[in-house]
C-alpha cells in the first residue's frame, strides 16, 4: 500500500501556508520587541517542526533537509540551550523565506542539488553558527541567568508532572529488577539500532495490573524494556535523519568560521539578560478544537441546494394560491410560510459557515509591510483592528489582492522617508492601519496611513492628459473625487517607477476587483496628513436583494444595492446630445447619461419616448447612469448562481438565478452596463472627431 | 472491531494515518487535533489503541500519554508515539511518559499496520 503523494502534497501546501504565516508573525513580533517569550518559541518550534515532519511525509526531501536546520536552531532556543538574540529574528525570517522558495521549487520539480546549495549555503552557515554559538555562550549564560530552573520548568511541561520523583524511583528500582529478566535502561541504549522505524517499549503492564499498588510510577518502572521488530527494512525517506549526522560534522568544520561569532556571543547574551526583564507576556492564540475543515465547494453545493428549496417553496406557494377551496388554501399557505421561515434560517446558518474572521486576511500583511519598508528604508508600524469581524470566505480571494495593493501603495507613495517625516513635524515612524467592521448590512474596511497624502491636482492633471476626464469634469470635481482618480488605469504620480508599485497598474486592479465583489471605494486625503481609503462591500456574494424590472418582453433583476433612485422623467428633463441617439437625464443640475437597455440587449422597443417609460438611476463607484426600462416589478431576495462558462458572456449580464416559477432570471451587472455606456460615448466622440 | 484514536495537529497526517489504517481494515478511527482534544475524546469513547504525535499545540503528546495513564481504563491500552526524531532521548521520553511503542515519521503504511497489528493482537 502506498500513498497518493500528489493529493497529500496539496493538503500539505495548504497547511504549510498557514504554518508559515503563523511562524512569520511570531518572528515579526519578535523582531519588533527584540524578545521572544517561551510560549512564542514553543509555537515557532511546533510550526517548523510540523513543516519538517509533514514535508518529509510527502517526500519533499530538500525542503525537509533545510527545514531540519531551522528547526534545530528553534529547538535549541526553545530548550534554552542557546539564548535568543534579537539578531536571530532576521536570520530566522530569512530561513522561512528560503523554506518557502525551496518548497515552491521542489513541488514544481524544479529543484536540483545545485540550486538547493545556492539557496541555502550562506544562510545555513549563519543558522548553524547560531546553533553552535551555544557552546561558547553557555558558560556565560549559566552564570548570569537561572537557566537550569527554566529548563526544569520546560521539561516538566513537556513530559509528565512528577519527573523528579520518577527519576528517583526509576534508579532505585533498577537493582530490584535485575533478578527479573528485564533489561535495564542502559542496555536498551546499547541495543538501539538506528534504522528502526517503529519499536515498542516491551511492556509488562500485565504484571503491574496484578500488583494492587499499581500507580503511575510502577507503570513507568515496568516499561524499562524495549522490544524491537527485527529484520525491518530501512525506510526510504531517511534524508532528514541523515542530515542530522552531516550537520554534526559540518558544525565542527564550521568552527573556524564561527570563532568570530563566539567572541561576540557573550556580549549579546549579557544584553539579552538586561532586556529579559521586560519580556512581554503575549498569549498565543489557542486553536479551536471543535472545528473541522470542509471544502468550500461542499458548502456552495449546500447553499445551492437550499437555493433550490427556496425555489421549490416559491413554486408550491404559487400553486397553492390557486387552490379553490379557501379553507384548505389558507391552511396550506400558512404552513408554507412556516416552511419558508425555516428555509431562511437554514440559509442563514449556512451563510455563517462560510464566514471566516478578517484575521485570515490580515495575517498576510505584517510580513509584506516589514519586507517593503525595509527595502525602502522607511519606518512603518502596521496596526490592524477588527480581527474577529467575519467575512464571506468567497470574498477573501478577491479582497486580499486589492488590500495588498493599497498597502503597498501606502508604503511606497504614502509614508515618507524617516528624515522627511521628522522635517514635517511627524514621528519618524509612519503608521498604516487597517480595520474592518460590519455596519448597515455592509462590510466596511478602512485602510489609513499618516503619510504625505495624495496630490489630487497632480492626479487629476495626469488623468486629464490621458483623456480619462475632460476639462469640465476637471473643473467641477471635488478634491477627493480627483484623488480617487488614482484608481483609474495607467495612472501613477510616482516620479520613479519602482518594483513595489508605481506602474499605475495596481490601483486600477483594486477598483476592478472591488467592483467585482459588488463593493465601492471611497478615498479621503489631505496633503501632508495622510490618506484614508474606505471599501464598502456586501456581506455576502451568495444572496442579494434584487428588483425585478421589465424591459420590452423580458424581465431582469437589478441588484438593489446599486440603485440610487427611480423616476418617471418629464420631457424637459431629457437632453439629446451628439447625433441625437444619446440622451442625458438632467436631474437636479446633474447630467446623467441614459442607457437604453432594450438597445443594449437588442430587444424590441415598446415605447418611443423616454418619458413613456421609467428611468432608474444606478451607481457603481462614482459613476452614475440612468437605465431606461418599461417598468419595475417586485423586490425579492435571489440566490446568485454564476453563469456557466459554456455561455458567451454578454456585457451587462452578471449572473443568473432561478425564479419562483422555475424560470431563469438574469441579474444585471451595473459595472458592465456603465462600461458599455462609456464605450458608446467614446466611439461617438471618435466619430465626431473623424468627421 | 478495534476502536482507534489518532492525535495529530496536522490534517494531512491525520488523513494519511486514517487512510493507511482504513486500508489495513481498521475503519473505526477517531481523529483529534491535539492533546486536549484527544484526552476529551478518550474520556468519552473507550479506545483500544491510541496513536499520537508528540509536538502539538495546547497539549503535547507526552503530556497526553501521562494524562491517559492516570485514567484506569487506559492503564493498559497500547499507545504508540509518532515522532520525527529517532534519538534515544526521544525514545526515553516516550517510554518515560508511558508509551507502548514508537513509530518514526514519515511512516510507511505497512509498517504502521504491522505495529498496530502487533499491539492489538497481544
Amino acid at each position: 500500500m502506498s500513498f497518493d503523494i500528489s493529493k497529500y502534497r496539496e493538503m500539505f501546501l495548504e497547511e504549510a501556508a498557514e504554518l508559515f504565516e503563523s511562524a512569520d508573525n511570531v518572528l515579526l513580533a519578535a523582531e519588533n520587541n527584540g524578545s521572544l517569550t517561551d510560549d512564542e518559541m514553543g509555537q515557532l518550534f511546533r510550526d517548523v517542526h510540523t513543516l519538517k515532519g509533514s514535508g518529509a511525509s510527502v517526500e519533499l526531501a530538500f525542503f525537509a533537509e533545510f527545514t531540519h536546520d531551522v528547526e534545530n536552531l528553534m529547538d535549541k532556543l526553545r530548550s534554552h540551550k542557546i539564548e535568543y538574540q534579537p539578531e536571530m529574528a532576521e536570520t530566522l525570517i530569512d530561513g522561512l523565506d528560503v523554506m518557502k522558495e525551496i518548497l515552491e521549487l521542489e513541488v514544481s520539480n524544479q529543484i536540483t542539488r545545485e540550486k538547493f546549495q545556492n539557496l541555502t549555503t550562506a544562510l545555513l552557515e549563519e543558522i548553524r553558527a547560531y546553533s553552535n554559538g551555544a557552546v561558547a555562550a553557555k558558560p556565560v549564560e549559566t552564570k548570569q541567568e537561572p537557566v537550569p530552573q527554566d529548563i526544569k520548568k520546560e521539561e516538566t511541561n513537556n513530559t509528565i508532572s512528577n519527573e523528579k520523583e520518577h527519576f528517583g524511583f526509576f534508579n532505585d528500582d533498577l537493582n530490584s529488577q535485575r533478578d527479573r529478566k528485564d533489561m535495564p535502561f542502559g542496555i536498551f541504549e546499547d541495543d538501539d539500532i538506528d534504522d528502526k522505524n517503529i519499536g515498542f517499549y516491551d511492556d509488562e503492564l500485565e504484571n503491574i495490573s496484578n500488583n494492587t499498588d499499581a500507580n503511575k510510577f510502577k507503570i513507568d518502572e515496568n516499561k524499562e524494556n524495549f522490544g524491537f521488530f527485527d529484520g525491518m527494512e530501512k525506510i526510504s525517506p531517511n534524508s532528514v535523519m541523515e542530515t542530522n549526522s552531516i550537520e554534526l560534522e559540518s558544525s565542527n568544520e564550521n568552527k573556524a568560521v564561527i570563532n568570530n561569532k563566539e567572541e561576540v556571543a557573550p556580549v549579546m547574551v549579557s544584553r539579552r539578560v538586561k532586556e529579559s526583564s521586560d519580556d512581554g507576556e503575549k498569549k498565543s492564540i489557542s486553536n479551536n478544537n471543535n472545528s473541522i475543515r470542509v471544502n468550500l465547494d461542499k458548502i456552495d453545493l449546500l447553499m445551492n441546494n437550499v437555493g433550490d428549496l427556496v425555489i421549490t417553496n416559491a413554486m408550491l406557494t404559487q400553486f397553492s394560491s390557486t387552490i379553490e377551496e379557501s379553507k384548505t388554501r389558507g391552511s396550506v399557505l400558512e404552513r408554507l410560510e412556516l416552511l419558508e421561515r425555516h428555509i431562511r434560517d437554514m440559509q442563514d446558518s449556512i451563510m455563517s459557515i462560510r464566514m471566516v474572521p478578517m484575521d485570515s486576511i490580515y495575517s498576510k500583511f505584517p510580513k509584506v509591510v516589514r519586507d517593503i519598508s525595509k527595502k525602502l528604508g522607511k519606518k512603518v508600524e502596521f496596526k490592524h483592528y477588527g480581527d474577529n469581524v467575519e467575512i464571506d470566505k468567497a470574498m477573501i480571494e478577491g479582497l486580499t489582492d486589492p488590500l495588498m495593493h493599497i498597502i503597498r501603495n501606502s508604503l511606497d507613495h504614502g509614508i515618507e522617508m524617516p528624515e522627511d517625516r521628522v522635517k514635517s513635524g511627524k514621528s519618524d515612524t509612519g503608521t498604516i492601519s487597517i480595520s474592518a467592521e460590519q455596519a448597515n448590512g455592509q462590510m466596511i474596511i478602512t485602510i489609513e496611513d499618516d503619510g504625505k497624502g495624495v496630490d489630487s491636482e497632480k492626479v487629476a492633471q495626469k488623468a486629464l492628459e490621458k483623456g480619462q476626464i475632460d476639462e469640465n469634469q476637471f473643473a467641477s470635481m471635488s478634491h477627493n473625487d480627483k484623488a480617487l482618480l488614482i484608481f483609474g488605469a495607467g495612472l501613477s504620480t510616482a516620479d520613479q517607477i519602482t518594483d513595489i508599485s508605481g506602474r499605475g497598474v495596481g490601483m486600477d486592479v483594486v477598483k476592478t476587483n472591488i467592483h467585482k465583489l459588488g463593493g465601492i471605494i471611497k478615498l479621503d486625503t489631505e496633503l501632508g496628513k495622510g490618506t484614508v481609503i474606505t471599501i464598502m462591500l456586501p456581506l455576502t456574494l451568495a444572496i442579494l436583494d434584487g428588483l425585478d424590472i421589465r424591459v420590452g418582453d423580458q424581465k431582469y433583476i437589478l441588484p438593489l444595492s446599486s440603485i440610487v433612485e427611480s423616476l418617471q422623467p418629464t420631457a424637459n428633463m431629457i437632453k439629446k446630445i451628439g447625433d441625437g441617439t444619446q440622451d442625458l437625464l438632467m436631474l437636479r443640475e446633474e447630467f446623467i447619461p441614459v442607457v437604453k437597455l432594450h438597445q443594449l440587449f437588442g430587444l424590441k422597443k415598446s415605447f418611443e419616448k423616454l418619458e413613456d417609460g421609467m428611468l432608474i438611476v444606478v451607481k457603481s463607484g462614482n459613476t452614475k447612469v440612468a437605465l431606461s426600462i418599461d417598468e419595475f416589478l417586485n423586490q425579492h431576495q435571489v440566490v446568485v448562481k454564476p453563469l456557466d462558462k459554456n455561455f458567451r458572456s454578454v456585457q451587462g449580464i452578471g449572473a443568473a438565478t432561478v425564479r419562483g416559477d422555475g424560470s431563469i432570471g438574469l441579474i444585471l451587472d451595473v459595472l458592465g452596463i456603465i462600461d458599455a455606456q462609456i464605450k458608446i460615448e467614446k466611439d461617438m466622440n471618435a466619430a465626431k472627431r473623424a468627421s | 472491531m478495534a476502536k482507534l484514536l489518532i492525535v495529530d495537529d496536522s490534517t494531512m497526517l491525520r488523513d494519511m494515518l486514517n487512510y493507511a489504517l482504513n486500508e489495513g481494515g481498521y475503519t473505526d478511527v477517531v481523529e483529534a487535533v491535539d492533546g486536549v482534544d484527544g484526552l476529551a475524546k478518550a474520556k468519552n469513547i473507550n479506545f483500544d489503541l491510541i496513536i499520537t504525535d508528540v509536538n502539538m499545540p495546547n497539549m503535547d503528546g507526552l503530556t497526553l500519554i501521562g494524562e491517559l495513564r492516570k485514567i484506569p481504563q487506559y492503564l493498559k491500552t497500547p499507545i504508540l508515539v509518532l515522532t520525527t526524531e529517532r534519538s534515544d532521548e526521544m525514545k526515553a521520553k516516550g517510554k518515560f511518559a508511558g508509551a507502548t511503542g514508537w513509530i518514526v515519521k514519515p511512516f510507511v503504511p505497512d509498517q504502521l499496520l504491522k505495529a498496530v497489528n502487533i499491539v492489538l493482537s497481544r
